[in-house]
């Protein structure tokens, strides 16, 4: 029975561990802070979940729980980086949100970039919806804002990237 | 049937990368555990289920009467829950949690500076579980507040 259970959320991980782990980089410096912080909301989930038959949560769930554990987890760090003000902390730029593996073309390098520029608003909303698999009504549950403002900021942020793709393609065609 | 953007189709290409292989197998080794220590123990008798009130209704109070003699009305701060709850002979303390129950977006406020900062309400919820030696019981004591965190505003 213990051991069914828990092949049954691994198994739930394996399929959906990828787009937790992408919507938790939103609120993380780097891949493995957003590590712990999927862990961290599995953990809470698990308690959460301990009465309502222990099987796995549904995705709108996971990713709201995501956003508490990412809100708690920078409050602490806010404090954190209030007592530390002399360090300086680089970014690692190997360290990508999106999988290199997968891009067969300049246009799709040039996306991922555009899409880790976003405002952490409308990049959440494209995360949940592109690579979440989420109706705007489930994002709306999981961002406590209304189906429309998720669609608008959806169209928002796609204009946007449009815009950035367009930009960069007429940069590089000048400079060639 | 509307075609769908082109930039959505470019977007969909883009595939989120996967957990690394240590940080799969630390999840994976937690679910094991958590699972191991799922066995869920229900009360079926309402006698023993009135026995289970009154033995955490009495942790309480031996909790939080040591903290209102001393303080006078004052309400003990969850630090001192903690240490009385970690401190008390017979009871052991088996976890200590602390989560977001909800939360609400307050809008934009000044800071002392003048920078506009996002306020968001959240309501936390403390919970400490406690176990009585002498009868095994499972006593969670929970403890709910409501605080203001204070995000800056980097996007508009």
């Amino acid at each position: 029975m213990e051991k069914s259970l828990a092949i049954e959320w691994k198994q739930w991980l394996t399929v959906n561990g990828p787009r937790l782990l992408l919507f938790a980089r939103g609120w993380s410096h780097c891949k493995h802070d957003a590590e712990d912080l999927v862990q961290d909301a599995i953990l809470r989930l698990w308690h959460y979940q301990a009465d309502k038959g222990a099987t796995p949560p549904d995705l709108p769930l996971a990713f709201s729980t995501i956003r508490f554990c990412g809100l708690n987890h920078h409050r602490s760090e806010t404090r954190r980086r209030n007592r530390e003000t002399s360090v300086i902390y680089l970014n690692d730029f190997q360290d990508v949100w999106l999988d290199p593996v997968m891009e067969e073309d300049e246009e799709a390098v040039f996306l991922r970039e555009a899409v880790e520029k976003l405002s952490p608003k409308l990049r959440e909303v494209v995360v949940l919806k592109v690579w979440g698999g989420l109706t705007f009504a489930q994002i709306s549950e999981t961002l406590a804002i209304s189906p429309n403002t998720a669609a608008s900021r959806y169209r928002y942020a796609l204009d946007q990237l449009s815009h950035e793709l367009r930009r960069l393609k007429e940069a590089r065609h000048a400079s060639a | 049937m509307q075609a769908p953007d082109p930039i959505e189709s470019a977007l969909a290409r883009l595939m989120p990368i996967a957990m690394s292989a240590s940080g799969q197998r630390s999840i994976e080794e937690m679910l094991d555990e958590l699972a191991a220590g799922s066995k869920v123990v229900r009360v079926r008798d309402w006698r023993r289920l009135l026995v289970g009130l009154g033995i955490a209704a009495a942790v309480a109070a031996l909790v939080t009467l040591p903290g209102l003699l001393q303080n006078g009305a004052e309400i003990v701060s969850s630090p001192q829950v903690r240490a009385d709850v970690a401190s008390l002979g017979r009871v052991h303390l088996v976890e200590q949690s602390e989560r977001v129950e909800s939360m609400s977006d307050e809008g934009w406020v000044a800071d002392s500076d003048g920078a506009a900062m996002q306020a968001v309400r959240l309501r936390m919820v403390s919970e400490d579980t406690v176990r009585d030696e002498e009868t095994g019981y499972m006593v969670k004591v929970s403890e709910p507040r409501n605080e203001i965190l204070l995000m800056p505003v980097t996007a508009f």
